[in-house]
């Protein structure tokens, strides 16, 4: 049986190599889990240094509890998850996007003498629309939303952060997927983008 | 089952996309504060585990200071010839004395007259 290289091991495995001494482990664990840390977190907080402080204090926490890890509690993604939603909270949500008001002009296309620039004006807006609108929704719809479209994770995974069974994941999604649709249209109209499909 | 599954959700991925798209990337420095952390912190887990297993062999560590005080296996050695003389000299000393004060008196050689076994043929030959 082939021996497996230390980047084939599983999150668990490598926090107790990491434990035994072994600095690769921490590495190869830095960059499969810190960036989705970062992005967890500046999608919650909209804000770079806030998300970095926050992706580094949770990976401090992993350090500290790798001695003691035991390897049938949670998985250590779905952990680290609630550590980042927790440290997020305590650190508050900033006012939603002070810039929304001011990025949220409607694009003069006679104005618009650079595409990239009202490409990337349009995008800048969509998203700050979208953060606005899953603020509106109810707590946990918002919650499974962001977990499965902005995190990426799976509904098996969501549910287990949620402590809920995947159909109550399902059925959350459903949910906020309507809601979301009619936040957006007024967000959108509110934007000036009555022609964007909703 | 079917029912609460993705459905018609296509139209907010242009939203979802934007918001993909606008994530910046962790710096470097975040990358390089992570890893040093974990290295200050195995360090230091390190150094506690060597410390709690010092203190569990406290008494074998005390014991192995003494043995080093003494002088080691060449000390252990000198103090157990001297204790062997001292027991020889100290212990069985009156009778070694005795011996020696024997041998320089000739009262082996006394003890030994009264005992020959042809003194009464040295005697009878003598006498005729």
């Amino acid at each position: 049986m082939p021996s497996q290289t230390p980047d084939q091991l599983d999150d668990t495995a490598l926090l107790a190599a990491y434990a035994k001494g072994m600095p690769e482990a921490a590495r190869i664990l830095t960059e499969r889990l810190m960036p989705k840390l970062y992005a967890q977190a500046y999608h919650r907080l909209q804000n770079a240094a806030d998300a970095e402080d926050i992706a580094q204090e949770a990976m401090l926490r992993l350090w500290k509890i790798a001695p003691n890890w035991q390897s049938g509690r949670a998985k250590i993604s779905t952990w680290l998850y609630q550590v980042v939603a927790n440290l997020c909270k305590d650190r508050g949500r900033k006012p939603p996007m002070t810039a929304l008001e001011e990025a949220s002009e409607p694009i003069d296309p006679r104005l618009a003498v650079d595409a990239r620039l009202q490409d990337e004006h349009r995008a800048s807006a969509l998203y700050k629309a979208l953060y606005k609108a899953l603020d509106q929704l109810p707590l946990r719809q918002g919650q499974a939303l962001r977990m499965r479209h902005l995190d990426e994770l799976s509904n098996p995974e969501i549910a287990a952060v949620m402590a809920v069974s995947i159909e109550a994941v399902e059925s959350l999604l459903a949910r906020g997927r309507r809601q979301l649709k009619t936040c957006l249209e007024a967000e959108i109209s509110a934007l000036g983008y009555r022609d964007e499909k909703i | 089952m079917k029912k609460f599954e993705d459905q018609n959700h296509e139209d907010l991925e242009a939203f979802f996309l934007s918001a993909q798209r606008a994530l910046p990337a962790p710096s470097d420095q975040l990358r390089d504060r992570v890893l040093q952390n974990a290295q200050a912190l195995m360090a230091r887990q390190w150094a506690e585990k060597s410390d709690s297993n010092g203190s569990d062999i406290g008494f074998l560590g005390g014991l192995s200071d003494f043995w080093s005080g003494l002088g080691g296996l060449k000390g252990w050695a000198s103090l157990v010839v001297i204790a062997g003389l001292s027991f020889q000299f100290g212990g069985v000393a009156p009778e070694v004395e005795a011996q020696i004060y024997d041998m320089i008196s000739g009262q082996n050689e006394r003890v030994f007259e009264g005992s020959d076994p042809f003194e009464d043929l040295y005697l009878a030959y003598l006498e005729g």
